[in-house]
C-alpha cells in the first residue's frame, strides 16, 4: 500500500511541476524533495545535473536563439527539468517499482524484463568502459574515440534487437500471447 | 622465479550495496601460474579489476612490483603507460575489448599507442596473427568473429604488447571445446605470470598449480596446491563448488557430493 501512495505523490508532483508555472512554488517543492532525500542528496543531485546538462544546455541555448534572452522563462524551465528529474531519481530510489505495479500482472511482466535489460547494458557498458581504460597507454585520439562511441551504439542496437526477438520468443513459447 | 610481483594486503571493496572483497591478502610471484576459484558473485572478476588498477580497494593495499596502486599513482603517465603495458586483462565478454575497424587495427591498437614505428608494429601484429590462427581475418572487422575467434584477436591484441602479467577472467565461457583444448595448450606453452579466474573444477588444474579459492562471503578460504584442494571436500562444500545429486546404479538410487573430477 506503501508504494503505491509514494505512486500516487510521484503523479501528483509531475502534475505541479508540469501544470503550475511558479518559479517559487518549483523552488519549495525542491527544497522538500532535497530534505526527503537525506544522506541521498548529493549523489542524486549529481546524477541528475549529470543527466540533465546536455539537454537542458540544447534547450536554453535553441529558445534564446529563436526567441531571444528571457531570463525568467528559461530559468522556470530549467528549474522544472531539474525538479522533475531529481524527483524520478529519488522515486527510482525509495520505491520497490515490482511492489508498486503488483496489481497488473502484464505490467509487472514489462517492469521485471525492462530491468533485467537494464541491469544487463549496464554490465555491457561498465565493461566496455573498463576495457577501453584498461587498453589505453596514453589519452586515446579522436579516431579512437570515435570507432570506440561508434562500436558501442552498433553493439546496444544489436543487442537489444536480438534480445527483444529472444524475448519475445520466450513470452511466446511460455503462453504469453498467441500469433492469433 | 621467485621474485614477487604481486601483494595483495587486506583489501576490501564494495559497489554501492554490497561488499565484494573481504579482507583478501596473497602474494604472487614472477611466473606463477595462479587460478582463482569460486562461485559465481564471489568477487573473482572484481579482484581482477582491482589488479588491473580499473578500481581501488576501500581498505587494505595492492603492490605491483613493490609500488602501492592508487587512483593519484596511475594519473602519473609515466607509471600508468608503463603499469598498462605490463599488466593486461582479457574480459570475461570478448565483445566489450573490440572496438577497432579491423582486426589488424585492433591488435595493433596498443602498440600505436606506445608510438611504435609502423614497420614494427607490422611485424608484431603479423606474428601475433600468425600464432593465434587469425592471419587470414586480418582485415576483417572483429565484430563478426566467432566467440573463439575473437577470443584470440583479443588475446594478440593484449600480448602484442608483451605484457609481464596476464589477468584472464573466465577465459573459456564463451569458447567451444575445440578452442578450449586450444587456449589451455597456449596457456601451457606461456612464459609469463597469469592470473585466471575459473568456476570451472575440471578445468583448474589446466590453468595452474595454484588455486585461491573465494568463498561466498567474499574471503580467502584456500590458498596452496591446487590439486590437493580438489581433493579436500569439505573446503569444495565450503566453498559451494560440489553439490548434491542422485545417481542411480541399476535398480538402486542414492546421493552423495560429487564434483565429476577425475586424478591421475
Amino acid at each position: 500500500m506503501m508504494e503505491k501512495i509514494k505512486g500516487l505523490l510521484y503523479i501528483c508532483g509531475i502534475f505541479t511541476f508540469t501544470f503550475f508555472h511558479n518559479i517559487y512554488l518549483y523552488i519549495l517543492l525542491i527544497f522538500f524533495l532535497f530534505v526527503l532525500s537525506g544522506k541521498e542528496f548529493i549523489p542524486i543531485v549529481k546524477k541528475t545535473l549529470f543527466s540533465i546538462t546536455i539537454f537542458s544546455s540544447v534547450v536554453t541555448a535553441s529558445y534564446v536563439f529563436i526567441n531571444g534572452f528571457d531570463w525568467q522563462y528559461i530559468t522556470l524551465v530549467n528549474v522544472r527539468v531539474f525538479g522533475i528529474t531529481f524527483m524520478t531519481f529519488l522515486f527510482i530510489k525509495r520505491v520497490n517499482l515490482f511492489k508498486l505495479f503488483s496489481f497488473s500482472e502484464n505490467l509487472m511482466f514489462i517492469i521485471v524484463l525492462s530491468y533485467s535489460q537494464i541491469l544487463t547494458f549496464q554490465k555491457y557498458l561498465t565493461d566496455f568502459r573498463f576495457a577501453l581504460k584498461s587498453r589505453t597507454i596514453l589519452k586515446p585520439d579522436f579516431s579512437d574515440r570515435y570507432n570506440f562511441f561508434k562500436r558501442i551504439v552498433e553493439f546496444f542496437m544489436k543487442s537489444s534487437l536480438d534480445r527483444s526477438k529472444e524475448i519475445n520468443m520466450a513470452m511466446k513459447s511460455r503462453g504469453f500471447y498467441t500469433d492469433e | 622465479m621467485n621474485k614477487e610481483i604481486i601483494s595483495i594486503k587486506n583489501v576490501k571493496y564494495s559497489y554501492e550495496t554490497a561488499t565484494v572483497l573481504r579482507d583478501v591478502s596473497f602474494q604472487v610471484k614472477k611466473g606463477e601460474k595462479v587460478v582463482i576459484l569460486g562461485v559465481n558473485g564471489s568477487g573473482k572478476s572484481t579482484l581482477l579489476k582491482v589488479l588491473n588498477g580499473l578500481i581501488f580497494p576501500s581498505e587494505g593495499e595492492y603492490l605491483y612490483k613493490g609500488e602501492r596502486i592508487t587512483e593519484k599513482k596511475l594519473k602519473d603517465r609515466a607509471f600508468n603507460k608503463k603499469f598498462r603495458k605490463e599488466v593486461v586483462l582479457l574480459f570475461q565478454s570478448p565483445d566489450s575489448m573490440l572496438f577497432n575497424p579491423t582486426v589488424y587495427d585492433e591488435i595493433a591498437f596498443g602498440l600505436r599507442q606506445l608510438g611504435e614505428d609502423k614497420k614494427v608494429i607490422d611485424e608484431k601484429v603479423r606474428y601475433w596473427a600468425d600464432k593465434m590462427g587469425i592471419y587470414r581475418h586480418l582485415d576483417r572487422p572483429p565484430f563478426n568473429l566467432s566467440g573463439g575467434e575473437k577470443q584470440k584477436v583479443c588475446l594478440a591484441s593484449l600480448l602484442v604488447l608483451e605484457p609481464k602479467v596476464l589477468l584472464l577472467d573466465e577465459p573459456t565461457s564463451n569458447l567451444d571445446p575445440r578452442s578450449t583444448g586450444w587456449f589451455i595448450d597456449f596457456l601451457y606453452e606461456l612464459d609469463k605470470t597469469v592470473i585466471t579466474t575459473t568456476h570451472n573444477l575440471g578445468l583448474a588444474l589446466e590453468m595452474g598449480e595454484r588455486g585461491i579459492v573465494l568463498s561466498e562471503n567474499h574471503t580467502v578460504i584456500y590458498d596452496g596446491c591446487l590439486k590437493k584442494f580438489l581433493k579436500d571436500r569439505d573446503k569444495l562444500i565450503e566453498a559451494n563448488l560440489i553439490h548434491i545429486h542422485k545417481h542411480r546404479h541399476g535398480k538402486v538410487e542414492h546421493s552423495h557430493y560429487h564434483t565429476h573430477l577425475f586424478f591421475d
